[in-house]
């Protein structure tokens, strides 16, 4: 069994490659960081998590794959015979459960499940702790759960806290705003001055709302769903926030739209626990594979409705040394 | 007053620096320069019937003081006693009014766990309970003081918010969006943060409005004494007078005005010790109880509330300390209410238990388990086994109010008659003494 899981490794990481090469072809913009799916970043800038800088080079390197084995990857779990996971259950589409059934599904469930059929070949030898947004490095941190999915972004002040897979999905911060106003031809923050736009509190994307779009009025917040609430009550023009949670929001309201040109990248990571190196390499190895195919077929279910982003897995980088 | 008109046949004198009310009809002019034991002076030592009459007068009017002040001061017991019967009603209307509102809330969240396909029972459980609390809002408003009254105001609007927020939040779980656990928060969130507290503090006021209510009772019994103290003096020392300057020993009729104030001071203070140290029963029993019991029922249903929260909002064995802190208010104030003479109610444990069970299922990763458990109706469910401690405490609850009101309300009536009773025997009194001293007087003409 084992060699035949190797054989199907190689063959996936070559076609992983392939694919890395293909997508950096693809995207103009992205060519320079994603020469190869394996790159590897200089070692001046992979060093010390203190020098790490927001760009992407530094910020998204993580582990090189490598040839952990399963038995290995499972002996970094809690539990050992299944994988404990947070993820959100409220983010529509990628982490939220079903009312229908009552189960966790979602992109972001997907993808750990992925991992967990990987690790014990069964997708269901997972076990859901739901995260707030504010616990989910704390829940690594705590031991309550091996790995962390729930639209986190890969960043130079979590890298201190967590350690990161590779990027598995890239969103962009974007503007919800009412379906009236979208027709009328608002795309940015610049067209709604003097109105109210809503942001969550806590991260700094009020701060920086504030700072950087002095003609709006800004309104925060704790949680994003809160601005959601503000906005179907007419309590706020707009919200701010990434566009694939934008996006399931307006999946749930014929009236709000997610428009205009992103204003930053938002590249998502799954979170490990800082030094389980051997996890995150396995984790890493897992979405080698996925963008080779599977990925894409997640995207399709799970957002492909409700974003016009082309269905493209984002390009992985490495060179962080453990 | 008008009958001492009559009586005193002298013309009033000058207005002789009297700082006593009555008409001190002194007759003597030259001593009367001197203050008050001068005038006390005066009024002795002038003629044998001026003093008479002058006499006569004072202890007519010191009767029917007896009699109009003891009889307010009964009054005023009663209506003390009243008003704390009123508030401490008042106080089981607002706790009734949280209550429903956090059983209100308990069972929209409830409901909200089933799923779009929310169970009907839990959900007419929701709207009768919110109507429940509409219908008490406005009893209370008509019942509270003036001070309260905005906040009534205040309480309604945020409640018509709360609704409309429920409404919402059923409406998007209907059609299966998760934004509506938003609305559903948002609308526990307002209802804890702009209305609960609000009526806590309104049934703070009414407390204290009780505690009035009873040092005014107390104040009642002071003035009682002031009454009493004074006829029996003026009685008793006009008797003595009277004894010395007509060389009689008893007089019938003044001995009859005597009996009949000792008489009614008797009886007054029977009775008003007997209600105030029934109303100080009660405060310590029945309302102490009532008070309690109303509190624990709040903190039970908002812990029932916080179960299903934490359920929906999936903290993830994340904060069951808020619920822990309800639960342990509420242990202690039913505590209160059994020290305070109520039944023991031990109903809340087995809820308890059947909480810890579902934590620990959600806790292990089964959150179905745990919601199955909770939001079921199954004998061992959690609403059915709750129930049974909100049934158990409503009626505990309903038998101390009961009993509360209905004994305040008795001595309410005793403490009337009584307060008949002291006007008539001051009238009494009055007469008597008035006959009393005419007959004397008589003897001068």
């Amino acid at each position: 069994v084992r060699a035949r899981r190797r054989g199907l490794r190689t063959a996936a990481l070559a076609i992983a490659l392939a694919a890395a090469v293909l997508v950096a072809a693809c995207t103009p913009g992205r060519g320079r960081l994603a020469t190869s799916s394996t790159t590897t970043v200089p070692p001046a800038a992979s060093a010390a998590a203190s020098s790490c800088t927001e760009t992407p080079t530094q910020s998204l390197a993580s582990f090189q794959p490598g040839n952990v084995s399963a038995e290995a990857a499972r002996a970094q779990t809690i539990k050992g015979d299944v994988l404990v996971v947070g993820v959100s259950a409220d983010t529509f589409r990628m982490g939220y459960r079903n009312p229908a059934t009552a189960e966790l599904v979602g992109f972001d469930v997907d993808i750990l499940r992925e991992v967990a059929r990987a690790l014990f070949g069964d997708p269901n030898r997972i076990e859901f702790k739901v995260v707030n947004f504010e616990r989910r490095t704390g829940a690594l941190e705590d031991r309550q759960v091996d790995l962390v999915a729930a639209t986190m972004t890969i960043t130079c002040g979590r890298w201190e806290q967590i350690d990161f897979s590779t990027e598995y999905l890239r969103a962009g911060r974007k503007l919800l705003v009412r379906s009236d106003d979208a027709d009328r031809g608002i795309q940015t923050l610049d067209q709604l001055a003097g109105r109210r736009v809503c942001a969550t509190r806590g991260g700094t994307s009020l701060a920086s709302l504030q700072r950087e779009h002095p003609e709006i009025q800004a309104v925060g917040h704790p949680d994003l769903t809160d601005c959601v609430v503000a906005f179907q009550q007419g309590d706020v023009d707009a919200i701010v926030s990434d566009d694939i949670i934008l996006a399931g929001f307006a999946a749930q309201d014929p009236y709000a739209r997610v428009v205009g040109p992103s204003m930053s990248d938002e590249p998502y990571g799954i979170g490990v626990r800082k030094g389980n190196v051997l996890l995150t390499q396995f984790v890493n190895r897992v979405l080698e594979n996925l963008r080779a195919g599977t990925w894409r077929d997640l995207y399709r279910q799970h957002l492909g409705d409700v974003l016009d982003v082309p269905a493209q897995p984002p390009p992985a980088v490495y060179g962080r040394r453990p | 007053m008008s009958d001492t008109g009559q009586v005193t046949a002298p013309a009033p004198p000058p207005p002789a620096g009297a700082p006593v009310p009555s008409p001190a009809p002194a007759p003597a002019p030259a001593p009367a320069k001197r203050r008050a034991p001068g005038r006390r002076f005066s009024v002795l030592s002038g003629s044998t019937p001026a003093r008479l009459s002058t006499l006569s007068a004072i202890t007519v009017l010191a009767a029917v003081a007896f009699g109009i002040i003891g009889a307010v001061a009964v009054w005023a017991r009663a209506s003390a006693l009243d008003d704390a019967r009123l508030d401490a009603q008042q106080l089981v209307r607002l706790q009734s009014i949280r209550t429903n509102l956090v059983q209100a809330d308990a069972a929209a969240s409830n409901a909200y766990l089933a799923g779009g396909l929310e169970v009907p029972s839990q959900r007419r459980q929701y709207e009768e309970r919110l109507a429940a609390a509409a219908r008490d809002l406005a009893l209370a408003a008509q019942a509270g003081g003036t001070e309260e009254a905005e906040s009534f105001g205040a309480v309604n609007d945020t409640l018509v918010r709360y609704g409309g927020l429920i409404e919402s939040a059923r409406a998007n779980n209907r059609q299966q969006f998760p934004v509506g656990a938003a609305y559903l928060r948002q609308g526990s969130r307002l209802l804890r943060t702009e209305v609960l507290p609000v009526l806590s503090s309104t049934s703070e006021i009414t407390e204290g409005r009780v505690l009035d209510a009873y040092d005014a009772s107390d104040r009642a019994g002071i003035l009682f004494g002031v009454a009493v103290v004074a006829a029996l003096v003026v009685l008793a020392g006009g008797q003595l007078l009277l004894a010395r300057t007509v060389h009689r020993y008893i007089n019938v009729q003044l001995a009859v005005a005597t009996v009949a104030v000792l008489a009614a001071t008797l009886i007054g203070l029977a009775t008003m010790t007997w209600a105030q140290r029934r109303a100080e029963d009660v405060r310590q029993g029945p309302y102490a109880a009532t008070a309690a019991l109303a509190g624990a029922r709040v903190s039970a249903y908002d812990a029932k509330s916080q179960e299903s929260l934490t359920l929906i909002f999936q903290g993830s064995g994340g904060d069951d300390r808020v619920w822990q802190g309800h639960v342990d208010e509420a242990g202690r104030l039913l505590a209160m209410a059994e020290s305070a003479g109520g039944d023991r109610i031990t109903a809340l444990d087995p809820w308890r238990q059947v909480h810890g069970e579902i934590r620990r299922l959600d806790d292990a990763g089964d959150w179905r388990g745990a919601v199955a458990r909770a939001t079921g109706t199954g004998p061992d469910s959690s609403n059915a086994v709750f129930d049974a401690f909100a049934s158990a405490s409503q009626a505990e609850l309903d038998e101390q109010a009961t009993a509360a009101a209905d004994r305040l309300g008795t001595t309410h009536g005793i403490l009337l008659g009584t307060a008949v009773l002291v006007l008539v025997a001051g009238a009494v009194a009055a007469v008597a003494s008035f006959l009393g001293y005419a007959r004397r007087l008589e003897e001068y003409r």
